[in-house]
């Protein structure tokens, strides 16, 4: 009990409160530019804690880890412009609501939710770290595979109407991931001689082009077909009300669920959370069909579950010393760098800093409201710009983004071209989140298919598949909501004819 | 006479001008470090650390670029094709330097480089979970040979430095393993804790960070800090150290060159360089210019041998 | 959604699928003995895309022209799309900060904004921001250019 009072009072003593709170306006401002994402936030602050306090260094990149997910969905509300990749479902509600002057409250959404799944997944990491994370170890190839199986089915929930062209869709998302090595043997895939395309296609050019460079080029034509309204544009933040949250709390509780849990998987991180969770919710919502015009259910699935992942990752990072996504990787690193030594046993050696950890994991959380209402303050000047010109440089800083990842050019010319194509699917009728999902779960899949064809050896498939209480499990559940939707149809019709 | 003047005095501003960048004193401006690897990781980590110690005795920033991307030859590749000004050098591993080039057609080869210094070294460890059925590895030999393709090895990918030095164990030993790919160390470690991986080579940093303990050492000398035997104590004559050296493209002017090196033989030779990197299960390293140059040629062979014969099995 | 558009579209993922399909053809080079064969999972994708290609272009067939929308091709949408391929083009080779000047302009331009010194004004003050906060503040280098020197 004197740890956690200890750790209390360090976390709130002045100079480890002011590191959060900066970390977290830090990674505000670099997650709301486009394309660095979470990743480049933290390594950019990571030499600042060479010389500080092992509680002091984590409470600021704690902050920035927190931030750098907030920020980037303040861009894909206010620009269309996702700053970092798992706030590009974000985008799609949010962006609508800014059109119609609703920024503000947009944003307020945005917070909301994402305080709730930061904390949530705080609390999961407290109350259950080591036995989550021992759960997670039975998480094998076999067993990913059913997930992201499972998470594929989400494709047809979000394809709406056009479920030919959302599968199509997908494949070309499939395909997009194969370009470059492949990941078992090396093997140049897709990659027609150009030595420009042996890196792969990264997540976040990808991203950029689909979202924000295709709706430019869009833009451009469509500003001539519609009436230009003159909104008046709220960008300070509104919290959302009490009794706007009627209805939406299991939404909310469901996608904290999913994101946390996606964190607590090593190999994963909030990018894929973001897009099953949007995906979950667009099959069950109550107000699926208002999708895409600026429904907060949509804002919220995708928020709660990115933020989730800060404290689910944390869980194998802190229990096991296996972190959970690239960012606690290099926060591990951080704990190496300061002489404390990862593992099953730091909890044990160190009680005073793991409970440190979670404190000021819920205070950066907490810290976000603030700094969200700053930073939406320095974007309000921002769009006082007059359309076209804002265009422009956002433009700009998509491109920008995409360079800034990887520090690699040829990113950029996949940007633009990607961008150039996604605007041709989407004046086809293609749905672009279908192919983002393949995109983004493409090379996991492969990678947990050729791994199963190896751990298989020379047992049968059947024996391997019942070897595994989860797997089946999974599959069930595939199957379950696969056909799920054709049964209530299918009833539906019967009850209407009688 | 006054209308030679000014267009002489006009010619001689030129001339000056031109000449301007090639007085001012090196460095004037920052410096970029290319790492061909992902910010935080093995690779990163100790390029930041002497980066940082760089620029304190150049008096210019040293700026770390990450260019990430085909097992690191994306950012090698930009490296050689730098200009060779001194404004633009690389932190490079062995795996791109010395493998890569073998198993792919690359923009670069052995001649592109001219080497400031190698400054990190460690041999590449077999681990295993501390948890294992064996204990040292004799009993892990005896206990593999009875079961043969039952054991498997996590490699991050194939022909790279996780999977041929342990190739090379299995072929010296007779043993059948099985070899799967995994996309990151993390995951690696998350299969060994959970019993499906038994075995994965890297360099020694993850030993200090999970629960693993090192079976081998593929070197032929003995590092002090990894108590377990090395490679020539089985009878095994294969080398697999991975060294990092700081880079450039070839054609650096003779005094930039002898900047660069001399601060880099400073830092590498201070204690606090030591310190850092020990920190980060590394070991400090110095080899000057030219006996790197001459180290990584034999080393650049060698892999090409190794390679080939552990494809030939 | 006319129906012509579904027919074209449904064409036009055939022909990728078939040229992507072709691509897979040359065979993955197995180096050690349990290898998978890293074109098979494309391949399947690629037949998988053009059935799905097939089927969507019988259906505009089926469906025939419906009603009329946006065109797809304006001088407005394509300009906006040369200038995007012409900025990466010359990102390294002008630098970053001409090209982007160059870019930012230029699709403001096309979007209709006519007053040149505004124009100029913004985007090079923009720019200028941006290079400082990248360069110097985040330390991220950006290309400068290698035309000139």
């Amino acid at each position: 009990m004197d740890y956690i009072w200890a750790a209390v009072t360090e976390v709130f003593s002045p100079v480890p409160l002011f590191m959060n709170f900066l970390g977290v306006l830090i990674g505000m401002v670099i997650g709301a530019l486009p394309g660095l994402g979470s990743v480049v936030a933290v390594s950019i602050c990571l030499p600042f804690t060479f010389g500080m306090a092992p509680l002091q260094a984590m409470a600021l990149l704690l902050g920035v880890y927190c931030g750098s997910t907030c920020g980037g969905s303040i861009a894909a509300v206010l620009i269309n412009t996702p700053g970092t990749p798992q706030s590009a479902c974000t985008a799609l509600d949010g962006y609508p609501l800014a059109k119609q002057g609703k920024g503000g409250i947009a944003i307020g959404w945005v917070v909301a939710a994402s305080i709730f799944g930061g904390i949530f997944s705080c609390l999961v990491l407290v109350l259950a770290a080591p036995s989550v994370a021992s759960f997670a170890l039975r998480f094998g190839p076999l067993e990913t595979f059913g997930l992201i199986l499972m998470g594929f089915t989400c494709i047809s929930s979000v394809s709406g109407k056009n479920l030919l062209k959302g599968l199509a869709s997908s494949m070309i998302g499939l395909l997009l991931a194969c370009v470059g090595a492949s990941p078992f043997t090396g093997d140049m895939r897709f990659t027609f001689g150009l030595f420009a395309l042996h890196s792969g296609m990264d997540v976040v050019p990808v991203i950029v082009g689909v979202f924000a460079l295709s709706e430019i080029i869009d833009r451009a034509e469509r500003m001539l077909h519609e009436a230009p309204i003159e909104v008046i544009r709220s960008n300070i933040v509104k919290m959302p009300r009490l009794r706007e949250w009627k209805g939406r709390v299991g939404g909310l509780i469901k996608s904290s669920i999913i994101g946390t849990f996606i964190g607590i998987l090593p190999g994963t991180g909030s990018t894929t959370a973001a897009f099953i969770s949007y995906s979950e919710a667009r099959r069950t919502s109550p107000r699926r069909e208002a999708f895409g015009t600026g429904e907060p259910d949509s804002i919220i699935s995708a928020e709660a579950a990115n933020n989730a992942v800060t404290g689910g990752a944390l869980v194998p990072s802190l229990a096991l010393g296996i972190p959970g996504d690239p960012v606690t990787a290099i926060m591990l690193a951080t704990f190496v760098l300061h002489g404390i030594t990862p593992g099953v046993r730091l909890m044990q050696d160190n009680p005073t800093i793991v409970y440190g950890i979670f404190i000021a994991l819920i205070v950066a959380n907490l810290l976000m409201w603030p700094a969200c209402a700053v930073t939406t303050r320095l974007f309000h000047y921002l769009l006082k710009l007059p359309e076209p010109l804002l265009m422009g440089i956002v433009a700009v800083l998509c491109v920008l983004g995409s360079y800034g990842t990887r520090g690699n050019i040829n990113d950029v010319t996949v940007t633009v071209c990607v961008g150039i194509a996604a605007y041709l699917l989407r004046r086809g009728g293609f749905p672009m989140p279908p192919a983002l999902i393949a995109f983004v779960l493409g090379p996991q899949f492969e990678m947990s298919i050729n791994q199963m064809a190896l751990y298989r050896g020379d047992q049968s498939w059947f024996s391997y598949i019942m070897s595994s209480p989860i797997a089946l499990c999974l599959f069930g559940v595939t199957t379950l909501l696969l056909f799920l939707p054709h049964l209530q149809r299918r009833r539906q019709k019967e009850r209407a004819a009688n | 006479m006054k209308r030679i003047l000014k267009p002489a005095a006009l010619a001689l501003a030129c001339a000056l001008l031109a000449a301007g960048p090639a007085l001012a004193a090196y460095p004037d401006h920052p410096i970029t470090m290319i790492v061909p690897f992902a910010a935080g990781g093995s690779n990163d980590l100790p390029a930041r650390v002497l980066a940082d110690m760089l620029e304190k005795k150049l008096g210019q920033p040293v700026v770390v670029q990450n260019v990430v991307g085909a097992g690191g030859t994306q950012g090698t590749t930009q490296i050689a094709q730098a200009k060779p000004d001194g404004y633009t050098i690389g932190f490079d591993p062995t795996g791109a330097l010395c493998l890569q080039p073998h198993m792919n057609k690359l923009e670069y080869g052995v001649d592109s480089f001219q080497f400031l210094g190698i400054v990190t070294q460690q041999p590449v460890v077999m681990m295993t979970p501390k948890n294992a059925p064996w204990k040292n590895l004799e009993e892990m030999v005896e206990i593999v040979r009875k079961a043969p393709g039952k054991y498997i090895v996590g490699i991050s990918g194939r022909g790279n430095m996780s999977h041929v030095p342990v190739l090379a164990l299995a072929k010296h030993y007779g043993l059948q393993l099985r070899y799967v790919t995994y996309r990151s160390t993390p995951e690696t470690m998350k299969e060994m804790a959970a019993g499906r991986l038994h075995f994965h080579a890297d360099n020694p940093v993850a030993l200090s960070q999970y629960e693993v303990y090192g079976l081998i050492q593929f070197s032929d000398r003995k590092v002090d800090n990894l108590p377990m035997p090395n490679s020539a104590d089985i009878g095994l004559n294969k080398n697999f150290v991975m060294w990092q050296a700081c880079i450039a493209p070839k054609g650096l002017p003779a005094d930039v060159t002898k900047t660069l090196v001399d601060a880099l033989s400073e830092v590498a030779h201070s204690p606090e360089y030591a310190e850092a990197v020990r920190k980060l299960s590394v070991n400090p390293w110095w080899l000057g210019p030219e006996d790197a140059q001459a180290f990584y040629a034999k080393e650049f062979a060698a892999y090409g041998e190794a390679l080939k014969e552990a494809l030939g099995k | 959604m006319t129906g012509n558009r579904d027919f074209i579209s449904g064409i036009a993922l055939i022909i990728v699928s078939a040229v992507l399909f072709s691509q897979t053809l040359g065979g993955g080079i197995i180096l050690f003995e349990d290898d998978i064969d890293p074109m098979i999972y494309p391949r399947v994708i690629t037949v998988m895309l053009g059935i799905l290609g097939a089927v969507i272009s019988l259906r505009g067939l089926r469906r025939g022209a419906g009603a009329p929308d946006m065109p797809v091709f304006t001088r407005r949408t394509v300009g906006v799309a040369v200038v995007l391929l012409v900025y990466a083009a010359v990102f390294n080779s002008l630098g970053f900060a001409l090209s982007s000047v160059f870019a930012g302009c230029s699709v403001a331009f096309i979007m209709g904004w006519r007053r040149p010194l505004p124009l100029a004004a913004v985007n090079i003050v923009a720019v200028a921001l941006i290079w400082a906060l990248f360069v110097k503040g985040l330390r991220i280098p950006l290309p400068t250019g290698t035309l000139f020197w």
